[in-house]
């Protein structure tokens, strides 16, 4: 197709057919990769609690980047989970400190698809601007049935929980334990400078002292 | 054992690994994806500080001061393979030289963690885990890259095939092998040899890559005798060059 020419470059830009009648050229689709999701265990006590997402081709390459991204110096790591976003159903969220648990009844299991039993876990958001923690898992059928076991196995009467992420146990890529626990050894002992530890002021203030000094003394 | 020969084997092993982490920062800001450039400049920087860990324990044996070794020699003293020194071209080069390099890597810190000298043991143990990790980003990458498009495949064969040759100077025998190996320090520069070419071979069964005939290979030798490519000069005035300003500066 060819296109309206034009000497003021702000029209070349738009790419305005020559001819009126022909179709605009199609939007094209954007090369991106998929989104993961990060969780890391700062420790094998601690629960796996949610911290990112990255972008990648494939749940392998997933974890590559995420080792790098959210488990670096002045933390510990025990082990990452990584769940492909859309891998993940997402709980309505409450509000004026409503429990979720409180709106999960035996009538969300009409219309639900029921497959094989199978582990699923759980993963609680207790405080807004906070990160997703991993709770348990229950065995169920489908995710709805899921929700109605994390009732009984998680709610507890004096917390309220916002909003709850249930993920098939086959959909985590768990990269954790003796084979792999080594490769965040050194993290602890791994500092970061921040800029104040240069305490390049000091330097300065001595350096213009010694330069008055000099200058009084000629 | 002569101290000597220990010295020469710590030398090399640091020098490597200072040269290919400096190399390999140079793709920090510019690597191919935002996840993968701070993938590539956190190993970077992983290299530099086993590089540091080795500098300390020549240090302990009397050399002089990490920063004094790293930052004032020229590139005639530096006992790394020239791998290690070529420049980072395309990144698909730059993937397959960390691919080769870190396999070679892996096998002598879990050696190194057997070794008698318990200070050397230490930092191996303490460090292999590391170098596991970037064993892992090496294959996870080789096998996605060379299976995505023709494009990708070709050209990492191409750079495969470039840098096997000086990859199989990393083996380079010291003049000290047989003193060494007698010892019980590790089990030489043969031995690894033999189990990385299983280990890349292996590695490669993923991928769309295939390894030439071994015999076909002349291993580019030299860099552990302080002969080097021209590219290694500049790397080293560029490292160096805050340094030079002033070498008494506290940092």
């Amino acid at each position: 197709m060819s296109f309206l020419n034009s000497l003021d470059p702000r029209i070349n830009r738009l790419h305005i057919p020559e001819n009126f009648g022909n179709p605009f050229p199609a939007k094209a689709t954007k090369d991106q990769f998929v989104t993961f999701e990060v969780f890391v265990q700062p420790k094998e006590s601690k629960p796996y609690q949610h911290e990112g997402i990255v972008h990648a081709p494939t749940t392998e390459m997933a974890f590559i980047f995420a080792k790098e991204q959210f488990s670096r110096r002045g933390m510990s790591c025990s082990g990452i989970w990584i769940i492909k976003t859309d891998e993940i159903q997402v709980s309505p969220f409450t509000e004026n400190q409503d429990d979720i648990y409180d709106y999960i009844h035996e009538e969300i299991l009409e219309g639900a698809q029921a497959g094989e039993s199978e582990p699923y876990h759980i993963f609680q958001l207790k405080k807004r601007g906070k990160q997703h923690q991993h709770v348990g898992q229950v065995t169920a059928n489908s995710f709805e049935k899921a929700l109605l076991e994390a009732k009984n196995a998680f709610a507890e009467a004096e917390k309220s929980i916002l909003n709850l992420w249930v993920v098939k146990d086959a959909d985590i890529f768990k990269i954790e334990g003796e084979d792999f626990g080594d490769i965040w050894d050194t993290l602890p002992d791994k500092k970061y400078r921040d800029a104040i530890d240069y305490r390049a002021m000091d330097k300065i203030k001595r350096f213009k002292e010694e330069q008055r000094l000099k200058q009084q003394k000629a | 054992m002569t101290e000597e020969a220990l010295k020469d084997l710590l030398y090399k092993i640091a020098d490597d690994q200072l040269i290919i982490g400096h190399r390999n920062s140079e793709w920090t800001g510019v690597g191919p994806l935002l996840e993968e450039d701070i993938a590539f400049s956190s190993m970077a920087q992983d290299k530099v500080g086993h590089s540091l860990a080795f500098y300390n324990l020549l240090h302990e044996l009397g050399e002089q001061d990490p920063d004094t070794i790293a930052f004032t020699r020229n590139a005639e003293q530096f006992h790394n393979c020239q791998l290690v020194e070529l420049p980072i071209g395309e990144y698909d080069f730059s993937l397959i030289r960390h691919f080769l390099f870190d396999h070679a890597e892996l096998i002598r810190f879990q050696m190194l963690a057997d070794c008698p000298v318990d200070e050397i043991a230490q930092v191996a143990k303490k460090l292999r885990g590391e170098v596991k990790y970037h064993v892992m980003h090496a294959n996870t990458w080789i096998s996605q890259l060379s299976n995505s498009t023709e494009e990708a495949k070709e050209r990492l064969q191409k750079s495969l095939e470039e840098a096997l040759p000086y990859a199989l100077g990393i083996f380079e025998p010291s003049t000290f092998e047989k003193e060494i190996v007698d010892a019980g320090i590790y089990l030489g520069e043969k031995a690894i040899e033999e189990q990385w070419k299983e280990n890349i071979a292996a590695a490669l069964e993923d991928s769309a890559l295939s390894l030439p005939d071994w015999n076909l290979i002349t291993p580019v030798y030299g860099g552990r005798y302080g002969k080097h490519t021209e590219h290694l000069q500049p790397l080293l005035e560029e490292m160096s060059e805050v340094f030079r300003v002033d070498p008494t500066a506290d940092w």
